[in-house]
């Protein structure tokens, strides 16, 4: 049996809403192609910033000649200015069932850090999407902008569960959203990892993603030290499959030094296309832990 | 190498069985606690579960299998007790402690614990066994028993008020050694003091040694009972008995009784709890003497008194109590037509009166109605009977037993049944039947003249021997001592020893031998037989030297102790390694 949704009064807090409301995301630069925003995009044009001159090529915008120059020189050049646009930010939460399945349940954290990142960025009128993924992605907000959007886009996180027996498939859901072929912009992955096929797929599946990457990975103390001892039959709780073990301090040493190399080996992936990655522990409180990542008021990604 | 407590085979066998049960053991499957989390996934990288739903598993953990035999068969091996001496023979060795009232004196019994223990020690179990040599004769420790029961067996014994049974022992052994086909070299090794007479000691088969442990010391300031009886009274009363009691020391098996006031001890006889007065005791050879005491059934007990000064070594021997025995005086109503023939015979018997009326026994003819149905003693014509003698007994009975008992108590064996049937023309038989009440049926025609039977020295004993028979009275018994056949009187009611359970011990034809001093339960009666120790032997402290003493026994084979204590070190340092494997990680 499948979790439910976490209630809408746990998830939407106004105090802790409040608190992010000096956060923001910093892209060192947006993706052309997009709406107008509060970013720098690539595309030279309708700013108010002068950023350069070239020569005018046929089908140029006649409105952008700088006619002083024409009068001076004799010849055609076009004036550019930087052209503000908004970030389009896509919120991957996992919802998969190991996100529901402890008493204190990472989803808990996970949507509340989807809710913080997407307040953020609606409140700079960037595009907020809302991809939810389990064993398959499934696209529950396109696209959403604006402050006053913040409630609505709360309620959608409030209203995710579980599918039944759910699963981790973070490679296919990320193969799904690079067949989207969305506008560039920053891709957030919030997610244990915990994918039965493992980091080799989920590095298959990124080299299809053009996306600006964020990985939230939420991690808790048990997972690096479980209070696990004796002869033991381990459950997983999404594919049901069993492990037998015999819990030794050999067999702790080596799961140690398991799950250590797990961390690395996501950290270096992520580093590998030059995204970023956040680990929230989600017994401790998310709002000092963000303030904490947060340091100078932006997350430089 | 031997081993003390196992066979060679037997350790290589438990080795074995120990691997293999470890073995499958660590096939077993591990019942596993199920737990439900997040991911597997780190911990399939971990371990290298087994197939699910499989009574066994695969040989996981062969160095904690390994470690876990090796503390296995260190343990087994100690618990084997592997002795690296060899062994100079093949000697079985028993080991008799004796348990005899002797060896209540001073601390002797104590001392032979002690030496006993010792040597049990120094024995390998399966060559050793211990018996105890008291009233009874058992074994105390078995072959292959460990020596700790021994200890613990003895803790709660202590000498028997009974002679020393060490003879006994020794015949019982003789023959068993004799009838077997074993020539496995024996040597008995005695713990005590118990004398053994040369002509038992040749009985022995040559393969079996007798020796005593320690050279017996001998006893000393010990004086006691050694002979309490009591017999017919030589007054002639029918209904009392003289007492002859006989008191020995130590060192002097002929030494006079000491039953005056200046020796150390003194003798006091009484019956029922009350004293005999000195006055009554008389001093006769070997013994005193109580004359006229009343045959009423009392307990009559004899005890030394020692004064002051006077310490007594065997306290066993000090006391010694005997039953006196009931017998009444009977009343017999004799018919007037008897008178001539029986009437003078009855009136020499001190233990019958005549009476006219409610007799124990009557004696008549047939016929007659003298006596109403009062046991009888008739006189029938012998054309109304074909037996000379017919016994008639209530139904009740048994009419084996009651014959048995009835030929021997009359003495009908003694009467000359051949002259009777040549003076009759007769066959003079003996027949018994069932009837309303107790009769003695004899012929008439015997009382005349034309034979000889009321002439013969046996008709006065036929006559009394049956009024008491047909009267009941009781059997009893001269003297009870232990280690002695029961002796009882030649007439009277015999009356059955009773063991645990109310069970006959002493079935018809088997001469009961009491084992140890005490009471002696009986048939039909409500006070028990006593029963004393009554031996010279323990009394005088009787010595023998048929008995080499044993020289300082060198142990047969190394102590064991030793490399006990090793194994079991290993088996602690090997503990100590799976500890450390299993601190390291490198263990289940």
């Amino acid at each position: 049996m499948s979790p439910g949704p976490i209630p809408f009064d746990t998830l939407f807090d106004p105090g802790f809403l409040a608190s992010l409301s000096h956060l923001s995301i910093t892209v060192q630069r947006v993706a052309a192609g997009g709406r107008f925003g509060d970013r720098l995009s690539k595309d030279l044009g309708a700013g108010i910033e002068f950023r350069d001159y070239r020569g005018y090529s046929p089908g140029d915008d006649p409105r952008a000649i700088d006619w002083n120059i024409y009068r001076r020189l004799g010849k055609v050049f076009l004036r550019l200015y930087e052209e503000q646009q908004d970030l389009p930010l896509y919120l991957m939460p996992d919802v998969s069932t190991s996100m529901f399945h402890e008493p204190e349940p990472r989803a808990l954290t996970a949507l509340r850090t989807a809710l913080a990142l997407a307040t953020i960025s609606l409140s700079h009128h960037d595009s907020t999407a809302l991809f939810p993924f389990a064993e398959k992605m499934e696209m529950r907000v396109k696209s959403m902008s604006g402050k006053a959007s913040t409630m609505a886009f709360a309620e959608h996180l409030a209203r995710l569960s579980p599918p039944a027996d759910a699963g981790t498939n973070l490679s296919a859901a990320l193969r799904r959203l690079a067949d989207m072929n969305l506008r560039r912009g920053l891709l957030v992955v919030i997610s244990d990892f915990f994918d039965p096929a493992g980091l080799d797929a989920v590095r298959d599946a990124l080299r299809s993603i053009r996306h600006r990457m964020l990985f939230v990975q939420l991690v808790r103390p048990s997972d690096a030290e479980p209070d696990l001892d004796g002869d033991l039959r381990l459950l997983d709780c999404e594919t049901g499959e069993a492990a037998q073990i015999t819990v030794t301090p050999h067999v702790m040493e080596r799961y140690r030094e398991t799950y250590a190399q797990f961390n690395r080996d996501l950290a270096a992936l992520v580093k590998y296309h030059h995204g970023g990655l956040l680990r929230l522990d989600v017994e401790q409180d998310l709002v000092t832990q963000l303030n904490t990542l947060f340091a100078a008021g932006s997350l430089v990604v | 190498m031997s081993f003390a407590n196992l066979s060679a085979l037997g350790v290589v066998a438990g080795l074995a069985g120990l691997a293999a049960l470890l073995f499958v053991l660590q096939q077993l499957r591990t019942r596993y606690r199920d737990v439900t989390v997040v991911t597997t996934l780190f911990w399939k990288q971990v371990t290298h579960e087994a197939p699910v739903r499989k009574l066994r598993e695969r040989f996981r953990h062969p160095l904690a299998y390994a470690l876990i035999l090796a503390i296995c068969s260190l343990l087994w091996l100690a618990l084997a007790e592997p002795q690296l001496g060899t062994r100079p023979d093949q000697t079985f060795h028993i080991l008799v402690l004796d348990g005899s009232a002797g060896m209540a004196a001073g601390s002797r019994f104590e001392a032979a614990v002690d030496a006993l223990e010792a040597r049990v020690a120094q024995l390998p179990s399966d060559r050793r066994q211990v018996i105890w040599s008291g009233a009874q004769i058992r074994p105390l420790l078995n072959p292959g028993e460990h020596a700790l029961l021994l200890r613990e067996r003895l803790a709660r014994m202590a000498p028997d008020a009974a002679p020393a049974s060490l003879e006994r022992l020794l015949r019982q052994l003789s023959a068993t050694s004799t009838g077997g086909t074993s020539e496995t070299p024996t040597s008995i090794l005695v713990f005590g003091d118990a004398p053994v007479r040369q002509q038992v000691l040749d009985l022995v088969p040559a393969s079996v040694t007798v020796k005593r442990a320690t050279t017996p010391a001998p006893l000393v300031g010990n004086s006691g009972i050694t002979a309490l009886g009591i017999s017919d009274a030589a007054s002639g009363a029918w209904d009392k008995v003289d007492v002859f009691v006989q008191v020995q020391s130590t060192g002097d098996r002929r030494a006079a009784p000491v039953v005056t006031a200046e020796h150390a001890q003194s003798v006091q006889i009484e019956v029922n709890g009350q004293s005999i007065p000195g006055n009554a005791i008389a001093r006769v050879g070997q013994g005193v003497v109580v004359a006229d005491l009343p045959a009423e059934g009392g307990l009559l007990t004899a005890r030394i008194v020692a004064d002051r000064s006077g310490a007594d070594s065997v306290p066993l021997d000090n006391v010694a109590s005997l039953r006196l025995p009931t017998k009444p005086i009977l009343k017999v109503q004799l018919s007037t037509s008897l008178q001539a023939v029986l009437g003078p015979l009855l009136g020499a018997d001190g233990g019958v009166t005549m009476v006219s009326g409610q007799p124990d026994v009557v004696i008549r003819r047939r016929g007659e109605s003298v006596g109403g149905n009062a046991p009888a003693l008739e006189f029938v014509p012998a054309a109304s009977q074909s037996q000379a003698f017919l016994l008639t007994h209530p139904a009740s009975l048994d009419s084996n037993v009651v014959f048995t008992d009835a030929v021997a108590d009359i003495g009908l064996q003694q009467i000359d049944a051949m002259s009777l049937a040549r003076s009759s023309g007769r066959p003079i038989e003996v027949s018994i039947t069932a009837g309303s009440q107790w009769r003695f049926s004899v012929w008439e025609e015997l009382l005349a003249d034309d034979f000889d039977f009321t002439r013969s020295r046996a008709f006065p004993l036929f006559v009394a021997n049956a009024v008491r028979w047909l009267a009941d009275t009781e059997m009893w018994h001269p003297y009870v001592a232990a280690g002695r056949p029961l002796i009882a009187s030649s007439t009277g009611k015999r009356a059955e020893i009773l063991g645990a359970g109310g069970r006959a011990l002493d079935p018809v034809g088997v001469d009961f031998v009491p084992s140890a001093a005490g009471e002696l339960p009986v048939s039909g009666r409500a006070a028990a037989l006593s029963v004393s120790l009554l031996d010279p032997d323990v009394t005088t402290g009787a010595r023998d030297e048929s008995l080499d003493t044993a020289t300082r026994a060198q142990a047969d084979l190394t102590p064991a102790t030793g490399l006990v204590t090793g194994l079991l070190i290993l088996a602690l340092i090997v503990l100590t390694a799976e500890w450390y494997f299993f601190q390291m990680g490198r263990m289940p």
